[in-house]
Order: structure tokens, then sequence, then C-alpha cells
């Protein structure tokens, strides 16, 4: 049973992490997801793997397709992070054979859970990490010096190209194992094997520069780690320095002989871990953007009383989640009744003007797009594409734009979409249905989104103009006056501006909607302008 | 044979079964379904492989191409014909063989003779034809590679193609300069001795490579509008005529339009890169006018551009047509004519005239046409016209354009051959095509720059942008941009 105590604590550790991203931080895997756009086409597969690094990038790929459902992601990191802690505990064990201090292999493992718990932190990181390690121990099976030397020398060029910058644990560890447990570090191959690794550490993102257009920094600290190119290179350190230090710490540390001793030591370091985790995850989490993730998630599943019942228990701020609510109050009928139930920021909070990042534009183009200003709707979600700092493309973005495309009767261009999407997993499904509408008007102006969104569409081209929002509005609900939500947004856009002049002049037009009563914001704001006249 | 030899069996068994033949053929009078599309095309005879797949679920086929005899499909005999079997739908011909084939029917006109393997029967097409053209075209073109997006622009890289191969280097990357937007890249004569491009934002400027020293310029003093934007060199190379541009893009909201980019402000000016010094001239920067699209004349006598009075825009987008006019430069002077012809009024033809190049030989000007405006990548209706500048005779090119935007071209050196952009395929992505043009100014049906894997245009989300033709190979990487970017300082025009 001793024998698989550790693996145990492993194993509560992954229910941990596992429990953590299914329950508590899936919007944050969901959000990652839509970032990427996994293809199963060779020309995808050489394109990531001729970068340095690109094998751990193709793997992270691979493996954060399945975040489309966050628990399998979430399976995925917690195996992941599983591992780690057991390669740690086993190079450690390497060093020095200290079961009692087996708790510090968690280290690693915890700091590198805290990093993902950033958006922007790729997973392809942590492949990196793994198959580094798993290198390491594949160092460590020959009993030759030679062989070993060989090893070093080549596992380190080959790891460069597979892994990226974190190559360098690999030589730093076969130089370690040199000192510490072969006692080799001063025979002729050992110091060949030590100077051969460095000059590689030195020379080898160099080397790489003259055929491969990249800057120097994220040559040598790897670029598939972080979703920004130019990150803080340095952050990187925190998940890699324990790596080292751990296997440092047994070979350094005294055994403990006693019983008594071995139980203090153990709850030492189990509350060092535990008040560890609390520390670095309590940095790195961000419960405020998981709960605007988590918006964004439902109105991407077109979740609208999801929506709003969440925004019962607690009230969104932040604007983009109050975006999202007002449109899935529009969905449901409840806008022009209950907007002012809930906070509202203004304009801004009914459609948030154009910024050039990855976030902003994906949420607005979703208000669009339920609008009926397709147009639009495809230049905010293509932007937002082109945003993403690391040059993917995203699943969520080639499939709105298949739509997109197809509604606007573009039947090549949704095409050439859909066909990328066919070679996808989690998309596939969507373009091999979607295929079958290209060109068959019919079937489009029947199908219950695409159709009515044809009908929506203004008839009259004008250029999208930020600062007429009311304008574009009215231009659409005149162009068909069944469109109840160009015209709720319309009376509320006149409502957040204040602007009740226009408001109770534009009212009358929403009798083609057939509401039964006057809706509740719009019986108030009347009332008020009556005892104001 | 020794018993350990026996494992070269099963190996022979599985490269044979590799390469099915077509048994039971069944003759199809059709063209074949191919893309891209390179039926009765007309190739130089240096061109790449021009490898294409098959859009009707084949899964092998067999492509043969032989010397084409008049009256006679099944013509030439097996051993001077080019031949491949493969499994799969995609015709991908061997380097070697088809540098040799093309070399052996140089002049000469080659039947494609198309069989594949549908639903388990073979099926032979009717035969088209690839005239192999003698005329070479220049070995090298540029372009830039970017998505068709709107304002935001990401990972853009400026390229250079070998078409006689698929190498393919790049020549300017979007990370090097620090995410910097990048603009066309232009040559000289078509001599990659003598080229420039723009990289925007700080440390950026006017990159001016000659004879491979490359140059930081900033082409603006007080009196432009902005920095120099659409350019062309003076056939000696002293010079480049640019246009200043106050551009202003807008979205429209319906349709199949998406984006319409048009200059509030816009002069023409020359820069004299021995002296850093801008030549200005009334005609050319006029206010109540826009001028755009300079260009030199193959001599370098003339300034070609366009241009339109200003009007209240974007109200009269739809009215804003630009004439196609041109003015006398003497190079040895720096002086301009006094005067402006005009070749192609717009008020009268109903179009406006956009990027116009004369040919090397300086019989030809070739510009496009759109409806309307200045940014004719975005019009659908807009098409490429050619001039006859002895003549002024104007070829509408109905063999080269497509219902979907043709536009910017470039020529190749020997004015044999041009190069231009066009979004056939999908009206967003635009690919580079190759047209053909004979001595007596006759134009044959162009073909798409040939791709190593024939699908890749499906796969991409790049549109190649500016093609540009080169005899040679261009003397910088992109690893000197970026020391260009960063550590050479700027040289401000007088």
């Amino acid at each position: 049973m001793k024998k698989y105590t550790s693996h145990l604590y492993t194993l509560i550790f992954g229910i941990l992490v596992f429990v953590f991203f299914t329950f508590f931080y899936y919007s944050h895997l969901y959000y990652q997801e839509q970032l990427q756009l996994f293809l199963y086409i060779d020309s995808y597969f050489f394109d990531m793997v001729c970068r340095p690094g690109g094998m751990s990038g193709y793997i992270g790929a691979f493996f954060t397709q399945f975040y489309y459902f966050p628990w399998i992601g979430a399976l995925i990191i917690a195996l992941l992070l599983m591992l780690l802690q057991e390669l740690v505990l086993f190079l450690s064990n390497s060093f020095r054979r200290q079961p009692q201090w087996m708790l510090l292999s968690f280290i690693p493992s915890v700091m590198y859970w805290s990093f993902l718990c950033d958006e922007n932190a790729m997973l392809a990181g942590l492949v990196a990490l793994n198959l580094t390690l798993i290198a390491v121990c594949i160092y460590l099976i020959p009993d030759k010096l030679w062989k070993r030397t060989f090893t070093l020398l080549i596992g380190s060029v080959i790891l460069y190209y597979w892994v990226g910058g974190v190559y360098v644990l690999f030589i730093i560890f076969g130089v370690l194992f040199e000192i510490f447990r072969f006692k080799d570090s001063r025979k002729r191959g050992a110091i060949v094997a030590q100077i051969g690794g460095l000059l590689i550490i030195i020379i080898l993102p160099l080397v790489t520069s003259t055929f491969y257009q990249d800057t120097l920094p994220r040559l040598y600290w790897g670029m598939n780690y972080y979703r920004f190119p130019n990150t803080d290179f340095y952050s990187f350190m925190y998940m890699w320095v324990p790596i080292i230090l751990v296997p440092l710490v047994f070979a350094a540390l005294p055994s403990q002989k006693t019983d008594k001793h071995r139980s203090v030591l153990f709850f030492c370091q189990l509350f060092g871990i535990l008040f560890l985790a609390w520390f670095v995850l309590g940095q790195n989490m961000n419960f405020q953007k998981e709960e605007i993730m988590n918006y964004d998630f439902l109105v991407r599943g077109k979740n609208w009383p999801a929506i709003i019942k969440k925004a019962e228990k607690k009230i969104p701020k932040a604007p983009m989640s109050v975006a999202d609510l007002n449109l899935a109050l529009c969905q449901e009928g409840q806008m022009a009744d209950r907007m002012f139930s809930f906070f509202q920021n203004g304009p801004e909070g009914l459609l948030p003007t154009f910024q050039r990042d990855f976030t902003l534009p994906l949420v607005t183009n979703e208000i669009y797009y339920y609008l009926g200003f397709i147009n639009t709707s495809q230049r905010f979600a293509f932007e937002a594409m082109e945003a993403i700092p690391n040059y993917e493309k995203s699943g969520r973005v080639v499939k709105r734009l298949a739509e997109t495309n197809l509604i606007n009767g573009e039947y090549k261009v949704a095409e050439k979409y859909l066909k990328i999407l066919q070679k996808t997993l989690f998309y596939r499904k969507f373009a091999n249905r979607t295929m079958k509408l290209l060109g068959n008007e019919e079937a489009i102006d029947k199908h219950p989104e695409y159709g009515w969104l044809r009908k929506c569409r203004p008839e009259k081209d004008f250029l999208f103009s930020p600062a007429e929002k009311d304008m574009m509005l009215g231009t659409l609900f005149v162009h068909n006056k069944q469109n109840r939500m160009a015209f709720e947004y319309l009376m509320a856009y006149y409502l957040l501006t204040d602007n009740l002049k226009a408001f109770s002049k534009c009212l009358k037009l929403g009798e083609s909607i057939g509401y039964k009563r006057m809706p509740t914001s719009y019986r108030q704001a009347l009332m008020y302008l009556d005892s104001h006249q | 044979m020794k018993k350990k030899d026996l494992y070269i069996i099963p190996v022979l068994m599985l490269l044979l079964s590799c390469t099915p033949s077509p048994r039971n053929v069944i003759l199809k009078d059709m063209l074949p379904l191919i893309y891209p599309d390179y039926t009765d095309v007309a190739i130089p005879y240096n061109v790449a492989p021009m490898n294409f797949l098959l859009r009707n679920g084949a899964d092998a086929l067999e492509v043969v191409i032989r010397h084409h005899c008049e009256g006679s499909i099944e013509s030439g005999s097996e051993q001077d014909s080019l031949v491949i079997r493969s499994r799969g739908n995609k015709a991908c011909f061997p380097l070697s063989d088809w540098k040799s084939f093309l070399k052996r029917e140089k002049g000469s006109i080659v039947n494609v003779q198309v069989t594949a393997r549908v639903d388990g029967m073979w099926i032979r097409y009717r035969a088209f034809h690839w005239t192999i053209v003698s005329d070479a075209i220049d070995p090298y073109l540029s372009y830039r590679l970017i998505e068709p997006g709107y304002e935001v622009w990401n990972n853009i890289q400026l390229v250079q193609r070998n078409i006689e191969t698929f190498d393919e280097s790049v020549i300017s990357d979007y990370h090097l300069v620090n995410n910097a937007c990048m603009n066309c890249h232009i040559y000289g004569n078509q001599n990659p001795r003598l080229s420039l491009m723009h990289i925007r934002g700080k440390g950026g400027g006017t990159l001016l490579n000659r004879n491979g020293q490359l140059r930081k310029l900033s082409i603006k003093n007080k009196l432009t509008i902005s920095a120099g934007v659409y350019a062309a060199f003076h056939p000696q190379g002293r010079y480049g005529v640019f246009s200043t541009n106050q551009i202003i893009p807008e979205f429209h909201a319906t349709g199949s339009k998406r984006l319409e980019v048009y200059d509030a402000k816009s002069d023409v000016i020359v820069a004299d890169f021995d002296k850093d010094r801008i030549l200005i001239s009334p005609l050319l920067s006029d206010s109540t006018a826009l001028e755009t699209f300079p260009v030199f004349s193959a001599q370098g006598k003339w300034i070609y551009f366009c241009t339109v009075k200003a009007l209240k825009l974007p109200e009269n987008l739809k009215q804003l047509k630009y004439s196609l006019c041109r003015i006398a430069f003497d190079a040895s002077t720096g002086q301009f004519g006094t005067k402006v012809d005009t070749l192609y009024n717009a008020r009268i033809k109903g179009k406006s005239v956009c990027e116009p190049k004369t040919s090397p030989d300086g019989r030809w000007i070739l510009y496009t046409v759109a409806d309307y405006g200045t940014f004719p990548i975005w019009h659908r209706e807009s098409d490429l016209q050619l001039m006859d500048l002895k003549t002024s005779a104007i070829d509408s090119l109905p063999l080269v354009n497509s219902s979907l935007s043709d536009t910017y071209h470039s020529w190749s050196s020997n004015s044999r051959w041009f190069v231009f952009a066009s979004k056939r395929d999908d009206g967003i992505y635009g690919k580079p095509y190759f047209c053909y043009i004979d001595k007596e100014g006759k134009t044959y049906k162009p073909f798409v720059l040939p791709q190593k894997d024939p699908s890749s245009y499906d796969q991409t989300l790049k549109s190649f942008n500016i093609p540009e033709l080169a005899t040679g190979m261009l003397p910088f990487t992109a690893t000197d941009v970026e020391r260009w970017f960063h550590d050479t300082p700027i040289e401000n025009f007088k």
C-alpha cells in the first residue's frame, strides 16, 4: 500500500484540478478553445512543427481543441499536471531517493496550475515541460558516459525544435545528473557534454534565426507558451526554476530517520503546499473574467434563459456582460419590460464600440448578427480573429464567417470556410450540415435563423457610422417592421442616451410589433416625459 | 534470390498497388473539373509545374501530356509524353521531368489528357491544351500575404516566390518589424537591385533598395499631405513618383461590398533619391482635385496619373470617377510639363481609372476600371483594360477579366507577360494570375500561380496582394529589413 501512497496523492491532486476547471473555471477553457482552429491537414501539421517548439505547440493545440467540452479540457489539464508531478518526483528520486520529501514534487504542478488560470497561458507550455522531463528520463537510461553525452548533444537539438526554449532544462538536468548521480562530471565525456550543452543553449537559437524569421527573445525563450508573442519571458522562470530546485533539494536535504520526524515533515510540507497553492492561485485566478467569459459562453450556446437567470442572481456590471444580458433579454422578449431592472452602462451596453482586440468584437458581432446587420457582424468577427495575438485562426469566427456569407448569398466564400471547418473535429458536423445549404435559396429562406436574418438585412446600402447607431437601427427596422430586436434596440438606445423626444417620436413605429400592452420601461419613460412637460 | 530478400516482393507489390492504371476506360465528352482552372491556357516555358486537382471525387488519376498535332487528339509518342499516375485527386508533376518536357515543347501546343477513377470507374475526359510560349516570364514574383480584412492587420509578410520552382522566401516579416504595417513592394524596371517598400509606424519609413544598399527615407515635407503612398520608379532609377494621400476607410452595411477606401485629399510628387528632395508641380497638387496612382512612362518622359475634381465625400462617393492623364517630365532638369493631357476621360466613359502601368517597351498602358473610387480591390466590377499608346485604342480584355475583382498588375520585363491580382474564385481572396500578351497585343486566358500542393489555395486564408514581377532574387532578406528597421537612421526629404 505504501508503494502506492504517492500515486494516491497525485490522484487527489488531479481530482482537485479537475474539479476546479470543470466546475469553477470552465468558461476560461471554452474561451481558449475559440482562439484556435486545429485542422486535420498536413499543411497545418507541417506549418506548426517547422517552428522551433512546434511539436509541443501542435500537441498543445490538439489538446486545446477538446476545451470545446470543458470537462474534457479539465481532465486533460489534470492529467498533464499529474504527469508533471510524477516526472518531477521520478527525477528527484533519481538524484536521491527521499520519500519523506515527496510532497515537494507538487510545487511545479501547483505553479503551473496557477499559470493556467491566465486565459492566455497556452497548454503547449505544459506539454513542452512534460516532453522535456520525459527526455531527461530517457537520458538516464544509458549506463555508458559516451552514450549519455551523445543523448545530451543530439537530444537537446531535437528537443529544441520539439519544445522550444524549455529544452534548457534538459541540458541543465544532464549536467546536474553527471555531478550528483553519475559522479562523472570530471571525466572527459562529461566535460564535453557540459561545454557542448552550454554552447547549444547559446548557439542553437542563433543558428535558427538564420533560417526561421522570428525575434531572438522568442527563439531563446519559446514562442508557444503564451498567447502574446512579446510577453515577459522571465515569468516562465516561476515554472521552470522549481523543477530544477526540487530535485536539488532532494539531493541536498538529509533523510529523516524517525517516524515522528517524518510525520512532522509531512504536515509541514502539506501545509506549505496548501499555502503555496492558496497564494499562487489567489494571485492568478480571476473570477471577474470567468464571469464575463461565462456570459459569452452562454451567448455562444444561445442559452438566453440561463443568462437572465444568472443576472437575476448577481447583476452584471462589466460592459461586455451587460451587452450579453441585453441581448438575452431581447431574445427572450423581455428587454422592453426588464432592461432597467438590471444595471445599464449607457449605449455601450447595447452596442459596444469597436476596439482592436480579440475579445470585445467577438461579443459585439453576436449582437449585430442577431439584429440583422450581417456585414457589420462579419466585420467584427473578422477583426477579432485578425487581432488574436499569436496569429491563430478561430473556430468560432470561421463558423460565423461561413454563416454571414451564407446569409449574404456569398456561397463560394462560405464554401471555402466550410471546407476548412470540415477539417476540424468539433465544427465538422456543422460544416457538413451547412454545406447542403449552399446555393439552395429555398432551404436558406426556410431556415429558422438564416432565413429570418436574410429578411432583416437592410436592403439599401449605406456606410456604417458608429456615431449614428440610432439612424442605422431605424433604417434596419424600417426595412423589416417585424424586426422586434431592431425596434427594441432603437428604443433602448434612445432611453439610454436620454433622447426621450426621439423615443416618443419613434414609439408609434412599434405598432407593427404587436405588443399586447405597453412595455414597462416605455410606459415609465412616457410617464416621466409627461411629468416634465 | 535469397530467403532474406523475399521482403522485396510485398514492398514491390505495395509500390505497384500505389499507382493504379486506367482500365475499362469510359470516354466522356467534357472537360475535367480541375482546380485551378488550367484548361486551354498559355504558359511560359519556364513556369513551375502546373499542379492541379480534380473536384469530382476522383480517388486515382492519370495525366498524359503530349505534343499536339492538328486533327489528332492522341498525338505524339509515349516517349515524348509526360505521364503521371497517382492515388488521390491531385496531379503533381515532378519538377525535373516537367522542366525538360517544357523545354522540349517550347513554342508548341500540348494536349493534356486526364483520366480519373470516380466511384470505381475510369473516366477519360476531353483533352485540353496548353500553349507553351517561348517568351519567358520574369522568374520572380513578390507579393504581400495578408488577410483580406478591414482595419486590423496581423502577421503580414512580404514574400518573393520563384515562379520556375516553388521556392518562396520572406522579404519582410511582421514579427521582425514590431508588428508594423507594410505596404507594396515595387521594382524599378523589374530589376531586383532597385526596389522600394513602405513600412509604417515608429522605426519605419520608405525602404529604398539600390544594389542591396538599404536606405530609410521619409518622403514627405511641409507641403505634402502625407508620406509617399503609391509609387513608381523612373526608368533611370534616380527619381520615384509618389502619391500622397489622406485615406479614409468606410464600411458597407449590406450586400457583397465590404470596404470602401477613398482619399479626402491627394497629390502627386516626385522624389529625387540622389538629392533627398521633393519636386512638386502645381498641376499635380491642385487642391481642387485629387491626383493619385502615378507612374512614369517606359522612357521616363511622362508621368501618368489618375485625377478627379474633389467632391464632398462620402456623400458623392459614386460620382468619384478618376480620369487617366499624363504630364511631361524632364529627368535631366527635374522639371514638369506645363499642361496635362487626358487619355481616358472618366466623365465621358463613365468609369474610374486606377493603377495605370506602362509596359516596359512603351507600347501599352494597362490599368483598372471600376464604377467609382480608388480602391478597386474591393470593387467586384473592377476590370483590367489595355490601351495602345500609339493609337489610343482600348481593349477591354474579355478573355482576361472575370465577373469579380481583377486589378493590381505588373509587367514582365519583356512586356510579353503581366501578372494581376484576381478575386475570381470567391470574391474575397486575391490570387496572382499570369497573362500572355503577344506582339500584336492579343491576350490569352490567364492562369493562377502554380502551387506545389494544388489544394493550398483552398486552405489558405491569405490574400496575395500587390503581385510584382522581377528578373531575379532580391539582394536582401527579412533579417536585413529587421536591421534596417531598428538601426538605420531616417533621411528626411526637403
